[in-house]
């Protein structure tokens, strides 16, 4: 029945996935945004008052930030459907989200750290929000190490669902942590009352963050398509193996 | 309130696919047995058998297909496995108790009433009243198979599955087996595997082939409905969620009294902890004491929280024990809250002792009211989180390696709240500001423990 | 036959669900309590310290304010930098050893700037800090600012 829904990645040559015509138009999109982001983001934007051209790093690290979060809310939502569903796709999903939200993760923390540098004077600090972001990358950087650790597929997914249910506890505490806490990590300037950005930045920032969004979706078709491919593989195997057995 | 009809039956399969990893090991298996009935799946290594009867106990989940014991209940349902006789490959026995004491466990999670007269019926029926008092890890392969026998038939059960009960038995045992079953379980529809048919014409079973995964050539699918010849009688109640819990607590302490394998090796890892970073840090470098003890103190809760954890579910796994726990007629949330007890016991017992080490070898005064309130509180919430963990990395490759990567992370909150109470203790913060810490430990074992409570039955149940 | 009376396995869910609910409402409404208490906070205000008085002496502690306009001195080879930290409740002298970041300082026009001081305070009543950071909030401007 896995033979019915064969991954686009199986087709001959690597340009094979472009063929499809969704695929194609992702890919189109994301060149496109990307882009523009960057056009926007170093070219568009004018320079800071106080930080000049340093703080051009908000347009990655705003976003990637953003989609980390959302990522892992992914993670939870397909752990709780596999838990409930008990379909493997539900834990595909899982799994491509949880790696692209650690690799975000890794983006925030390496971007604010080099932000952190030239406006603080510091590299890192034990502030809350710091702190909270490094324990969630910890978290889901265990969950990948779970994952790889089990080999058995059945358990490997119940095990990794539980886990990423569990983990999703600390994306409200990372993202409320400025609020409830005092902290050296400023308030998000979007939301909060005494932020603010003139337009051409906040235009920039959208567009950086619609770029990072099909950014995420792409990552995230591509790994979901990879891992059953990797299962179909897995299968076809199998299955060869069986019928060498019958005819034996 | 349900009562199952005579005439329904006992077992039920219908259409059951189940997928182990990538291989389809049950492709649409359909069967019945009525009540009082015996029926034998006979078929090659490989077919599906112990499968089928895992499934049937409700410790897999088809992909496809339902499973019903005892009229329509699934066995997932717990009070369904009230009547449920399980016996897999392997007994689910704990070697450090006797043959008495694994049949008490079993009545007590089963809710035998008048446990020790039967009991002691059915150590006779398996023949084992001689060796009833002996620790199970001195008794050979057959006599455990006959302990397990009798642990599946303890309760009366009117559902029996059993995975090749003629294992490892002699000749005489395997002879004995259709006594076994008339004395301990004389109403019960039995289920079971072997590779033997004349076993299964000796129990007067019919036949049914499984291979690859199918039955080929069952005669009749759908069972000899005629009631039971043996009058029904009241089936013993499931023992209380409290109850249960308290029992598999009991249970647990009193192996590791009699094994210690944990807390004596614990013990000495943290007082072996607190005399090298003294040496280390105060006797070599002059450190302040007093950050060097708390450093000490919160790192050795959390090395040996970790150490016992890792442990804590694995043990039940690799003996074969966790189905055992799993097939009684309790909610699996009730295993996951008595390993939770026990770990937090443990570690709570060994952070004291630490508290003492410390104040004796480094001449601080960590023994004191606060102190021991944060270790103690700090263990039940380290525990919290651990007993989870340690319930998803049962079946993990090196799970020694992958446990302090996940058990550290959420832990972090629990070190924070013990060294700003123990520092506050010692006077290297400003004192009276601990009410908040206190509040963290609280908030982190009551989150962890409503996370474990939901989440574990699904991490049991493949 | 089975005289045990069933409860069917939904309700019991849903109830545990609640429970894990219950749960973490109480913990968010905590956490949120906690960033009041003095114990678990990251940094003091100026006041609090200066009500901590002897308590807070030869105690490593990080203190937040606003730098008082005008009040920075550089002293000797530059290595040393004295000013005041500010807030509703008064003023704290601090005296800072070391390189200070970039935009330490840039409090032109009006605007105040916050920093973050770490050390000691001293029975004198002065702040020795070993690190300062400087504090951006969440406000961006472009650089030329239209003359008014």
């Amino acid at each position: 029945m896995s033979q019915v829904r064969t991954s686009e990645l199986a087709r001959p040559g690597w340009l094979g996935a472009l063929r499809h015509p969704g695929t194609a138009a992702l890919y189109a999109l994301l060149l496109l945004s990307m882009g523009l982001a960057l056009f926007m983001a170093f070219i568009f934007a004018p320079a800071e008052r106080v930080q000049a051209e340093v703080y051009r790093l908000l347009f990655v690290h705003v976003p990637s930030a953003w989609l980390a979060f959302a990522a892992f809310g992914v993670v939870a939502v397909g752990s709780v459907m596999y838990l409930v569903r008990g379909k493997s796709r539900w834990d595909r999903l899982a799994l491509a989200s949880a790696e692209i939200g650690v690799l975000f993760t890794t983006l925030t923390l390496v971007t604010g750290s080099v932000w952190g540098r030239s406006v603080w004077g510091v590299w890192w600090q034990w502030d809350p929000r710091l702190t909270t972001t490094l324990i969630m990358w910890f978290i889901y950087v265990s969950y990948l190490a779970l994952r790889a650790y089990i080999d058995d597929p059945n358990a490997r997914q119940r095990m990794a669902s539980v886990l990423g249910i569990v983990g999703v506890v600390s994306v409200p505490i990372v993202w409320f942590s400025v609020e409830w806490w005092r902290s050296l990590h400023p308030t998000p300037s979007v939301t909060s009352p005494g932020g603010g950005m003139p337009r051409e930045m906040l235009t920039t920032l959208m567009v950086s963050v619609a770029a990072f969004t099909v950014f995420y979706v792409v990552l995230l078709r591509q790994r979901m398509q990879l891992e059953l491919a990797a299962t179909e593989l897995g299968s076809l195997r199998e299955r060869l193996h069986e019928r060498n057995e019958e005819s034996a | 309130m349900q009562t199952t009809r005579p005439t329904s039956p006992a077992i039920v399969a219908d259409d059951l696919h189940v997928r182990l990893g990538q291989r389809n090991v049950l492709r649409g298996v359909s069967l019945a047995l009525a009540p009082g009935e015996r029926m034998a799946i006979v078929g090659p290594n490989g077919a599906g058998k112990t499968t089928l009867l895992r499934a049937l106990a409700g410790l897999l989940r088809p992909r496809r297909g339902r499973v019903a014991l005892r009229g329509s209940q699934s066995p997932e349902d717990p009070d369904a496995r009230g009547g449920l006789g399980f016996l897999g490959h392997r007994p689910p026995l704990y070697p450090h108790l006797t043959a008495r004491e694994n049949l008490a466990f079993a009545a007590r999670l089963q809710g035998v009433t008048e446990g020790a007269e039967r009991i002691q019926g059915a150590l006779v029926t398996v023949g084992l009243a001689a060796d009833a008092n002996r620790l199970v890890r001195h008794f050979s392969r057959g006599m455990q198979q006959r302990l397990g026998l009798a642990l599946a038939l303890l309760a009366d059960p009117d559902v029996v599955l059993l995975d090749e009960p003629d294992a490892s038995l002699d000749s005489a045992g395997v002879d004995d087996l259709p006594r076994m079953l008339d004395a301990l379980a004389p109403r019960a529809a039995v289920l079971f595997s072997t590779h033997d048919e004349r076993v299964a014409h000796a129990l007067g079973a019919r036949i049914a082939r499984l291979e690859a995964g199918r039955l080929t050539d069952d005669p009749r699918k759908t069972p000899n409905l005629t009631p039971p010849t043996v009058p029904t009688q009241v089936r013993p109640r499931p023992p209380s969620f409290g109850r249960a819990v308290w029992a598999m607590i009991a249970k647990d302490t009193r192996v590791e009294w009699r094994a210690r394998e944990q807390v004596p090796t614990l013990l000495m890892f943290t007082l072996l902890a607190a005399v090298v970073f003294d040496m280390a840090f105060i006797a070599a470098l002059g450190s302040e004491v007093a950050a060097v003890a708390v450093g000490v103190l919160w790192i050795s809760v959390l090395l040996a929280a970790t150490l016992a954890g890792t442990r804590l579910f694995a043990t039940e796994y690799e003996r074969g024990t966790l189905d055992g726990l799993l097939v009684a007629p309790v909610d699996p949330s009730g295993i996951y809250l008595a390993k939770f007890t026990l770990l937090a016991l443990e570690t709570a017992f060994v952070g004291v002792a630490q508290l003492v080490f410390l104040s004796l070898l480094l001449n601080v005064s960590l023994f004191q009211a606060s102190t021991i309130g944060a270790v103690v509180l700090a263990a039940a919430a380290i525990s919290a989180i651990l007993a989870l963990q340690s319930s998803l990395v049962v079946s993990a490759r090196a799970r020694e390696m992958l446990m302090p990567l996940l058990a550290i992370p959420p832990a972090v909150p629990v070190l924070l709240a013990g060294v700003g109470i123990s520092l506050g203790a010692l006077e290297v913060t400003p004192a009276g500001q601990q009410g908040a810490w206190f509040g963290l430990l609280a908030v982190v074992t009551v989150v962890f423990l409503a996370l474990g409570t939901v989440l574990y039955p699904h991490a049991a149940r493949s | 036959m089975n005289a045990a009376t069933t409860t069917s396995p939904r309700p019991r869910l849903s109830g545990k669900l609640l429970l894990l609910a219950a749960a973490l409402t109480a913990a968010v409404g905590f956490l949120i309590w906690t960033g009041t208490q003095g114990a678990t906070v990251y940094y003091h205000t100026v006041g609090e310290v200066r009500a901590m008085d002897s308590e807070a002496y030869y105690r490593l502690i990080r203190v937040n304010g606003i730098v008082a306009d005008g009040s920075i001195q550089t002293s000797g080879d530059g290595n040393v930098i004295n000013f005041d930290l500010q807030d509703d409740s008064g003023r704290l002298p601090v005296e800072y050893r070391g390189t200070p970041p970039d935009l330490f300082g840039y409090s032109a026009e009006d605007r105040y700037q916050e920093v973050i001081v770490e050390g000691q305070l001293e029975p004198s009543g002065a702040f020795r800090a070993r690190s300062l950071i400087v504090k951006h909030g969440p406000e961006f401007e472009p650089r030329e600012i239209p003359a008014q």
